[in-house]
């Protein structure tokens, strides 16, 4: 990585010196400093797709509000910090500290007034280890009635101008729609020039209610899930499609002892008793029980687990699979899709933040060179196009779009050996070859040699198009890195 | 629990209306006019088949065919988490349960065949769309199953998903609006209306008479009353009466399974069911009664002529001469408007005249906007990269094109029809009949142009547009896509990268060479789909002309019957000796107060 960072600080120097003395000196800085920082990932997708929701699953607290109707107004940014700290970024003017109060979890910020229209953004400080390398940013969702709203999430996912402040993006998607891929292409368009599915994860949100709140409902959600992963057009724009029940996400990672306890009242108690409960939820809260539960109580519950989440609790329990609140909650967290989650968003971003916010930074300075009249920047381009073409990291990552967009003649399993050792299933060594977690050094190292071997006969065979030999030389050279690293490891 | 009370009454309604209209039969009979009998005739029979068809629509997976099976109380539209319905699924009513499929008729006809199948088989098109083993497409499935809310002439028809409302799809659906007596509008308690359902609840709701907006799933989301709530007000601010029913299908199911009325009111469905029935099916049955009346009326009022003609003469024989004139100036004036020179055939005339150019006047230039933009298109790319998204979006975007084109047409017919009749000033109800051009549709070929080989690397920003056409938005975002992807700095490197090399200018000669073969390919799809749309909609219209004036030209014969008969009545009635005179006065008394008391319950049933 040390090739990528000097070459990015011989560029940044070259574009300060192009655009010294000019107002985009600063937008340069802020991209430069923007390396160190942790990696920028938003959460978009349609209204009431539940962003907000899967916000407080990945940090394990009930910070962003939630509701029933529309809720989320303004773009808010989540990053870790030394202390407590709300911040206010208005479109003009200073940023202005606020106050907030915690609502049953939740953060009740006081605007003092501002329209929510004059608000870029909200900055969240918090001290959180889920934060740690990772800023979560929550966008209003798209296709609101409220039509500003959807404006404000298109206007900071890919601004007319300037370029986008985000390095990845989970999008939620309820159900394919025409809309959501048109927007995802807005967005890729934006970022790269072109569709790149490398920075972004697909999200079948919500995914206990795809079956209606039947108890096999997740199964269901896997597979479509996989279908979407495997439709063409979704591939060229994201990297993998997985299922996520949010909300049990969320109350998984959040579980009280004494939501506990009244699950595990429930699960004894006789089913003749607990049945008709679970018809509808409104015979949930408001049935007439022996059972000593109060309706509030009940409605609490179903407002944290959902019917879904209410149902799988009660089963989990009552087969006795699940006997402490731990046991339950790490179930759940399973069940719901979180676990998953949480793995590809370190194999498929954090792992590569370092590219990804290296991409995120030349865009950055191309466009800020090129947004400023009278800069010749003939030399900016040179090196720009040499880094892009040279740097071995972003050959990986072209490689990588132009497979899956069906541009390199390839056979489906050599499309697809090429795709995980390009990072696919994750950006660690063990990921790109295939192997198993626990897999021995040694082994990791024949299994390189392997797929070396492999690629560069394919580069050598003078019948293949050219295209296809290019890719393989790209992943011959892959293959080498990988058991650099792997030998470096060992010493 | 007894949900189907009403069914009953309207169809005792619609027994009283038939009655009505075979005591007028019987009356035309025994006056011998023959014309007027087969009028009634063909009264009779669409008195008997009011077929009254409701459209359950809505977006993705918002639980429409679960809808519908707890409507009629049987499982007939399949329903899963993943697989959606692919066909539209048409339930109506038979005493033994039978199904049938529609598909295209064999190569080079056009005529669609229908097949019998079984009842348990339907799922199985109503999800793949294809007859097994072949790729021969279904058009509908129809399903007919013995259920007594369908049995009062109850169509419901399962429509597939409608994926993002501003498809070409969606439009297609919105041209079937206007030809349907109802909607009903699914969208499912987890969320409330979005932006595209909101717009296409808006169309809706100007092109059909009767709206409702169903929301499922309440059995599920505990918040459902907020989120009704925040869609009542969406649609009062967008100005739509639209009402809305919360219910949980499953729960209907499961109460009727358990006969539970508490379980049942639960489900929200007595509330919809009551709906459809006091409001939609009585709508659609009045408006059925009321041609019918308006048939009885006529006839009952030329009856009534003849036989107080004669009467009178017979009581009074010194108004004969006043009567006899009078009679002959009816005759003349139902001659007048046998001519073609009279007004009404004027209007007619002049009318379809107008119509079919203005018809062919606006698919013109729907094709000549949709060339423009393609266009601009294909100039700023390489048709060779987007060709495979570009042309079924071509395709798909003429659909649309042609769906709107035929609601147009429909529409000015309905208005020239009325026109013709205000001008014919008799009391009869405007009925047109369009046919939309699915035969010509489904017969057309794909639209595949050859273009010559482009190199391979290649980046294709159409992803997304099949079915989500919108429009020169549409357009415009491409463009400005496109011009970006070309012209970035990084796709150079990539270019480099893969270390493509080729003489600039050749390139450029045969881009534009590719350009012009998709440009041509295009124009000559368009112009053979449109040709044959154009011969179909004036051979529609041609029909629709044909049918008002021969329906006119029938009534205006009635008319000069009756006339005749009149002048004859005062002949008879001279002839008549004194003694068979009081016999006779009375006996068409009986006749006269027959025909009155038969005018006055043609009022009543009504009210």
């Amino acid at each position: 990585m040390t090739v990528l960072s000097d070459e990015l600080s011989m560029l940044a120097g070259l574009a300060s010196r192009l655009v010294a003395g000019t107002g985009a000196q600063q937008q340069i800085d802020e991209a430069k400093r923007r390396l160190d920082q942790p990696l920028r990932v938003a959460i978009a997708g349609k209204v009431k797709a539940g962003k907000s929701t899967l916000l407080n699953a990945l940090v394990s607290e009930r910070l962003a509000p939630t509701d029933a109707g529309e809720c989320t107004t303004v773009v808010t940014w989540y990053r870790d910090g030394s202390t407590y700290r709300v911040t206010m970024h208005p479109h003009a003017g200073d940023p202005a500290q606020l106050p907030f109060t915690r609502e049953e979890g939740s953060l009740n910020i006081d605007l003092r007034g501002t329209p929510t229209d004059q608000i870029e953004r909200l900055e969240i400080e918090w001290p959180s280890t889920a934060l740690s390398d990772v800023t979560l940013i929550d966008t209003p969702g798209i296709d609101s009635i409220s039509t500003h709203l959807s404006d404000r999430t298109r206007d900071f996912l890919t601004p007319d101008d300037g370029a986008s402040t985000t390095d990845a993006v989970l999008y939620l998607m309820r159900h394919l729609h025409a809309s959501d891929v048109r927007f995802l292409e807005a967005f890729h368009d934006q970022e790269t020039s072109r569709p790149s599915a490398i920075n972004s994860i697909g999200i079948l949100s919500r995914a206990d209610e795809i079956g209606v709140g039947r108890l096999d409902a997740l199964a269901s959600a896997r597979r479509i899930s996989k279908r979407y992963g495997a439709d063409p057009k979704i591939k060229r724009l994201c990297q993998t499609v997985i299922p996520v029940a949010g909300l049990l996400a969320e109350t998984a990672g959040t579980l009280r002892q004494d939501e506990f306890r009244v699950l595990l009242m429930l699960a004894e108690a006789d089913r003749s008793a607990v049945d008709p409960l679970m018809l509808t939820v409104d015979r949930f809260v408001n049935a007439e029980t022996d059972l000593p539960i109060t309706p509030i109580e009940r409605s609490e519950l179903l407002d944290r687990f959902g019917i879904f989440g209410v149902r799988l609790a009660f089963v989990l329990l009552r087969q006795g699979r699940a006997t402490t609140s731990t046991e339950l909650s790490n179930m759940l967290v399973d069940r719901s899709g979180l676990g998953e989650l949480r793995r590809i968003l370190h194999s498929h971003l954090t792992a590569r933040s370092d590219v990804l916010r290296a991409r995120s930074a030349l865009l950055t300075f191309d466009r800020v060179v090129s947004s400023v009249p009278g800069v010749n920047s003939r030399e900016f381009d040179v090196e720009l196009e040499r880094i892009m073409s040279s740097v071995h990291e972003f050959a990986e990552v072209q490689l990588l779009n132009a497979i899956r967009s069906g541009f390199v003649n390839m056979s489906e399993p050599d499309a697809e050996r090429a795709e995980r050792l390009l990072g696919t299933h994750g950006g660690l060594a063990h990921q790109r070859l295939g192997a198993d977690q626990n897999t021995e050094a040694g082994e990791l190292s024949r299994l390189a040699i392997g797929q070396h071997t492999y690629w560069q006969r394919l580069g050598e065979n003078p019948l293949m198009p050219r295209e296809t030999i290019e890719a393989a030389r790209i992943l011959t050279r892959t293959c080498e890195g990988l058991l650099a690293a792997g030998r470096a490891a060992q010493v | 629990m007894d949900v189907d009370v009403n069914t009953e009454q309207q169809t005792s309604r619609r027994n009283r209306a038939t009655e009505i209209v075979e005591a007028v039969k019987g009356a035309a009979t025994r006056l011998e006019r023959a014309d007027l009998v087969t009028r009634l005739r063909t009264t009779t029979a669409r008195l008997a088949e009011p077929e009254v068809t409701v459209l359950v629509i809505g977006e993705f997976k918002q639980g429409k065919s679960s809808l519908v099976n707890a409507l009629v109380k049987a499982p007939v539209c399949p329903v899963d988490d993943d697989v959606a319905t692919a066909v539209a699924t048409v339930i109506g009513y038979a005493e033994h349960s039978e199904a049938s499929i529609t598909c295209a008729g064999p190569e080079g006809s056009d005529e669609d065949v229908r097949h019998e199948i079984k009842l348990n088989d339907a799922a199985a098109f109503v999800v793949s769309g294809h007859i097994a083993g072949t790729n021969q497409k279904v058009h509908t499935v129809e399903v007919r199953i013995p259920r007594r809310i369908l049995r009062a002439g109850l169509r419901v028809v399962d429509t597939p998903g409608v994926g993002g409302l501003e498809s070409a799809h969606g439009k297609a659906t919105m041209g079937a609006l206007a030809m349907t007596d109802a909607v009903v509008f699914v969208t499912d308690s987890s969320q409330e209306l979005t932006a595209s359902e909101l717009e296409f609840l808006v169309i809706a709701y100007e092109r059909c008479p009767n709206v409702i907006c169903a929301m499922s799933k309440i059995d599920v989301y505990p918040r459902w009353r907020k989120i009704l709530e925040l869609n009542e007000q969406h649609l009062a601010n967008a100005g739509l009466e639209i009402d809305i029913f919360a219910v949980a299908s499953p729960l209907r199911t499961k109460a009727l399974d358990l006969n539970d009325p508490e379980m049942h009111d639960e489900s929200g469905f007595p509330a919809l069911v009551e709906r459809v029935e006091q409001k939609i099916l009585a709508e659609a049955e009045t408006i059925h009664v009321t041609a019918a009346m308006t048939d009885v009326r006529a006839v009952a009022g030329q009856l009534l002529d003849t036989e107080t003609t004669m009467r009178d003469v017979l009581a009074d024989p010194a108004s004969r001469e006043e009567l006899e004139t009078k009679a002959r100036e009816a005759k003349e004036r139902a001659e007048n408007m046998k001519a073609a020179a009279s007004r009404w055939q004027v209007v007619l005339n002049d009318g379809i005249s107008d119509l079919t150019s203005n018809t062919d006047h606006d698919l013109k230039t729907r094709t000549r906007t949709l060339v423009a933009e393609i266009d601009v298109l294909i100039d700023e790319n390489d048709p060779a990269k987007i060709g495979d998204e570009l042309f079924p979006m071509v395709e798909e975007r003429l659909m649309a094109d042609i769906a709107e084109n035929y609601h147009l047409l429909r529409r000015d017919a309905l208005e020239l029809s009325e026109r013709v009749l205000d001008v014919f000033e008799l009391d009869a109800i405007a009925d047109v009949k369009v046919a939309t051009p699915d035969e010509v549709l489904a017969g057309r070929k794909t639209l595949d142009v050859e273009v010559a080989e482009a190199p391979s690397y290649a980046q294709s920003m159409l992803t997304g547009m099949r079915g989500s056409y919108g429009g020169m938005l549409m357009f415009g975002m491409l463009g400005s896509l496109v011009g970006l992807a070309t012209f970035g700095p990084i796709s150079l490197a990539v270019g480099g990268l893969l270390g493509r090399k080729a003489a600039k200018e050749e390139r450029e000669r045969q881009l534009t060479m590719r350009r012009q073969q998709a440009k041509m390919g295009i124009k000559k799809y368009l112009d053979e789909v449109v040709f044959g749309v154009t011969k179909h909609s004036r051979d529609t219209l041609r029909q629709v002309q044909r049918d008002l004036r021969d329906t006119n030209l029938e009534r205006a014969r009635e008319l000069a019957t009756t006339a005749t008969e009149s002048l004859k009545a005062t002949q008879v009635a001279l002839k008549t000796g004194q003694a068979k005179r009081k016999e006779k006065i009375k006996k068409l008394d009986a006749s006269i107060d027959q025909l009155e008391r038969i005018l006055k319950a043609s009022v009543e049933v009504l009210s």
